[in-house]
């Protein structure tokens, strides 16, 4: 009686899944696991019984799989077969033996794996991992656009969001907030802190709860609220020891007490770093006309943005009516993340492409290395299949060889990796949010193991199918003493590896070329204003112990002294500095050509300053002159306006000296006489265009903060004790803050740029490397091969000059068609990255010209020693062996 | 002592069983309690087998009925003498398990 076998289809089922055990288990009890299967089927005959044992037994062989494969694996290595301990044991030995040629491979895969493993952490921490919030997918920014006033974002009105905040429905709460700073006074040393103004709700919307105390009150968030303040953890440490009773206690911002209300965590923390928060506490009823904050809000569960953009833009109705009959302002709802990171979009688009292609360069050398040397140890395989290995043991032997150098590859790869990332962090020119977590995560890790396994492969592939391939005669038969050569599919493959490697170094070289023409492009760029010897430095007087017109008197006070120090030539304080801050109103001109009703109306800069500013900020005057001391003063006021605002403003015949220019939208503004001309600036980088701009004496429009420019004789930073001296002296509660060159601030505002510029080219330098040690090693290894074809030819008469022209010409070809599908792919690539060249064409021709020579260049030079050695060959000692 | 083990010691400790004859033993002892199933049962066998502990019978002289393709296992004495250790110790901890129960009942 043969055993009885379950039958039908849970019989069929039970024999597939045993396939998840080894073989050998299958082999020895195949036949009884079934037969104990169908005794276990035997005894029910209730239908969802037998369900229960069938899932049961299926359970249960999922469940011993892993161990049975241990045991077969060990059991196999005790009795000297294939253990996958002695497979990989037996691979290091083999890598090691050829330690030079192990050595290149595992830095080919480090190279590609700390570029594409650093490239990866930014981009999982900018656009995978969840923001530090709960449900932070339903957090939307909320801000306002103004196309016809040539503006993408306008910032919040307030009175809107107080129409919003009633009228919306599709959110579960929205807030404002603001990025402000304030004097802090402890002991006798005065600094400045960063804060965030926000409206009640603030909390509620990120879902964060207060460490102690609680969110602010609508009392508080209300105009004449009591003065209140919520502190981070990091201060109520350092300034408070921690002490739980801090609740209550007072805080001096701007030398105005506040009652301390609440700590508040890091994640409340938005968008930037924070010490203090502040109530907002603007009335709703204010006919503002002020576009200044920034707004969050939490969508209701199951809203759609589409949902939420209309029911703000039908919740916004009312303020057009009442504010806004042209409908200039709506209302805008972007998700948090875009809002954040969309700009930076085609950057991370570059890094990412860069770094996969330095990687997929690497794997092909790392391939074209392993297939050159899988054929030259093919009489050794050959033996091996000889005296029976089968050909599978000997495949896998080749795909654990790459697996180990993958590994070794990527373990220094990630380390370096991960020092990358934090270069390119450093290198990014503002420290990045608090709430933005980059490192190594699940994911990170998990990419880095995918991308080993992938190296080890494609690696591995290629030499695992010429191990496949081999036959025992083959390999033994070669001539005697022969070297076993590799065959010609095998070469068009060597090649064709080569071909790529150079195709994808192109593609990064072009790119590489354009950001860093676009870059030098840019740096060309006059800003406008003067850079060298400049410094700048910001000081702001508190509100409580300074009325307007005193701190006018102050700044006046304090810009006399800066002038009499040594050292400085001239000195002139403003509103907003270059590349700082945006003040904007709108403008009409007397005489001007009157604007349609949908013609734009642009949004002019508007600076207030003082005398001399121009003059200390290097910005040239074009005609007509600047305001000085006595003009300042003048109740009427004057004006200066740059060249922008002459083209927007007035016809090209008209002279703007003697025009007048004020305020629009009110009829009582006073008429302000233009005296001067100046050029553009780049205020706002030098990457954006010119805006309209009006200068205005500082008395027209006081204020309690101004910046200033310092233009030195001597290195900028060596006056800064004497300056922080002078402050003192005139009022010992202020701080000096945001202390800089000129010269800094204009590499900071490049920083973004000079970053991806600078990596993209490292990548492709390192692609170069790859590339052009992939064509030398694979024209030696080529060339070995040929060793003897080329002594017959040497000893029937053939040149030396003319073999090495042989394997020139090899080199050449390889290199020109590699050039050739790389420029093509770079005409593609390119394009992807027009968006970062500022006005440098995709197709450049400087570029492309430069690429190709440096190539072909430099594949020459790479083929030279091949070639060389190529016609040395002596024909007497290759003809005797 | 692994509980598997142990219950298929004891299964082979009155007569020489085959896989599905030990599984349906077990169960029985164990009123139920116990279920080896396949991929369990044999990897045990395996293990025992290598252990010394049991050992395969040649199908042909001692059931000459079944087909040679079902293995028959048998205790060696050192699987005996093993059973018997766990015994004694399964003994000693249920008595000193009674004594501290005694005061419950």
């Amino acid at each position: 009686m043969t055993p009885e076998r379950p039958q039908g289809f849970t019989g069929a089922l039970f024999r597939l899944w045993l396939r998840l055990l080894p073989g050998e288990l299958r082999e020895r009890h195949g036949v009884e696991l079934e037969h104990t299967f169908a005794a276990l089927l035997d005894e029910a005959r209730d239908p969802l019984r037998r369900l229960g044992l069938t899932l049961g037994a299926l359970g249960d062989v999922v469940r011993r799989a892993p161990g049975a494969w241990w045991r077969a694996r060990r059991d196999a290595e005790m009795h000297g077969g294939a253990g996958m301990i002695t497979e990989l044991r037996f691979a290091t030995r083999s890598a090691l033996r050829r330690p030079a040629v192990s050595l290149l491979v595992v830095l080919m895969i480090a190279l590609g794996v700390a570029a594409s493993s650093a490239v990866f952490t930014l981009v999982d921490g900018l656009l995978l991992r969840p923001l530090p919030w709960p449900s932070s997918e339903r957090l939307v920014h909320l801000n306002e656009t103004a196309p016809s006033w040539n503006l993408e974002f306008t910032n919040i009105n307030y009175p809107d969001f107080v129409v919003w905040r009633s009228g919306a429905r599709a959110f579960e709460a929205m807030a404002l907030h603001d990025q402000t700073s304030f004097n802090v006074g402890s002991g006798d040393r005065v600094s400045r802190i960063d804060g965030l103004t926000i409206t009640r709700e603030f909390l509620d919307v990120l879902q964060v709860q207060p460490v102690l105390g609680r969110p602010f009150t609508a009392d508080e968030d209300a105009p004449g609220g009591p003065p209140v303040v919520a502190i981070s953890e990091g201060l109520w440490q350092t300034q408070f020891g921690g002490a739980l009773d801090v609740i209550g206690r007072t805080l001096r911002l701007d030398s105005e007490p506040r009652t301390i209300v609440a700590v508040y965590p890091r994640a409340a923390a938005y968008p930037s770093a924070a010490d203090v928060w502040v109530p907002l506490a603007e009335s709703p009823v204010t006919e503002s006309q002020s576009y200044a904050y920034e707004g969050i809000a939490r969508l209701r569960p199951g809203v759609t943005l589409e949902a939420a953009r209309e029911d703000l833009l039908r919740a916004h109705a009312p303020a057009w009516e009442d504010h806004d009959t042209d409908r200039v302002v709506s209302p805008v709802v972007l998700p948090l993340r875009e809002h954040h990171i969309g700009e930076l979009r085609p950057m991370m688009l570059a890094l990412v492409g860069a770094a996969a292609l330095v990687l997929l360069i690497a794997c092909a050398n790392v391939a074209s290395v392993m297939l050159a040397r899988a054929v030259s140890a093919q009489r050794e395989v050959g033996v091996r299949a000889a005296i029976g290995a089968p050909a599978r043991r000997l495949a896998w032997q080749q795909i654990a060889e790459s697996l180990v150098l993958a590994v070794a590859g990527a373990a220094i790869g990630s380390v370096v990796g991960l020092w990358c990332t934090s270069l390119l962090l450093a290198a990014l020119p503002r420290e990045a949010p608090p709430w933005l977590e980059l490192g190594p995560s699940a994911r990170v890790i998990g990419f880095v193991v995918a991308a080993t396994i992938g190296a080890a492969l494609l690696a591995g592939v290629a030499p695992m199918l010429q191990a496949l391939r081999t036959s025992p005669q083959s390999a033994l038969s070669a001539t005697a003493g022969a070297r076993a050569s590799a065959s010609v599919g095998q070469r068009r493959l060597l090649k064709s590896a080569v071909v790529f490697e150079i195709a994808l170094a192109t593609v990064l070289l072009v790119c590489g070329g354009l950001l860093v023409r676009a870059f030098d492009r840019l740096q060309q760029v006059d800003p406008g204003f003067r850079v060298d010897h400049v410094l700048r430095f910001q000081v702001i007087l508190p509100e409580a112990t300074y009325a307007p017109e005193a701190a006018l008197v102050f700044h006046r006070a304090l810009l006399d002294e800066l002038q009499a120090l040594p050292g400085v030539r001239s000195a002139g304080f403003v509103t907003c500095m270059p590349l700082t801050c945006h003040q904007g109103n709108f403008f009409e001109a007397e005489t001007g050509v009157p604007r349609g009703a949908d013609d734009q109306n642009p949004v002019v800069l508007t600076l207030a300053s003082s005398p001399g500013y121009v003059e200390a900020a290097g910005i040239r005057m074009l005609s007509g002159t600047y305001f000085d001391a006595s003009q300042f003063s003048e109740p009427d006021g004057v004006a200066v306006v740059n060249e922008s605002f002459v083209r927007q403003f007035w016809p090209p015949d008209v002279n703007p000296i003697g025009q007048r220019v004020r305020f629009s939208g009110d009829d009582e503004a006073r008429w302000i006489d233009v005296i001067g001309v100046t050029q553009d600036m780049r205020h706002y980088g030098l990457e954006e265009d010119a805006r309209p701009t009006i200068i205005l004496p500082a008395s027209l429009q006081p204020r309690r903060g101004f910046g200033y420019v310092l233009h030195t004789g001597v290195a900028p930073i060596s006056i800064v004790d004497e300056v922080r001296s002078t402050l003192r002296t005139l009022d010992p509660e202020l701080p000096l803050f945001r202390v800089e060159t000129a010269h800094d601030a204009l590499a900071e505002s490049l920083g973004v740029r000079r970053m991806y510029s600078w990596v993209l080219s490292v990548a492709a330098a390192a692609a170069l490397v790859l590339a052009l040690g992939g064509i030398y090693g694979v024209l030696s290894y080529v060339m070995g091969q040929r060793t003897h074809e080329l002594g017959v030819r040497l000893a029937l008469g053939a040149r030396p000059a003319e073999i090495s022209r042989l394997v020139l010409r090899q080199g050449a070809l390889l290199t020109a068609l590699g050039v050739a599908l790389g420029t093509v792919g770079a005409l593609f690539a390119a394009r992807a990255l027009a968006a970062l060249l500022y006005g440098v064409s995709p197709g450049d021709p400087l570029t492309y010209a430069t690429v190709v020579v440096l190539l072909c260049g430099a594949g020459a030079g790479a083929v030279l020693g091949p070639a060389r050695r190529a016609a040395r060959t002596n024909p007497q000692r290759v003809l005797r062996q | 002592m692994k509980r598997n083990w142990f219950f298929i010691l004891l299964s082979l400790a009155s007569q020489d069983r085959h896989g599905s004859a030990i599984m349906r033993d077990v169960l029985e002892l164990t009123s139920g309690d116990l279920r080896l199933w396949p991929a369990t049962l044999y990897g045990s066998l395996d293990e025992l087998t290598s252990k010394g502990w049991i050992e395969e019978v040649s199908a042909e002289a001692e059931r000459p009925e079944e087909s040679e393709r079902l293995r028959f296992y048998r205790l060696t004495a050192r699987g005996r003498r093993e059973l018997r250790a766990e015994t004694k110790r399964l003994e000693s901890l249920a008595a000193a398990a009674r004594m501290r129960l005694a005061g419950d009942a």
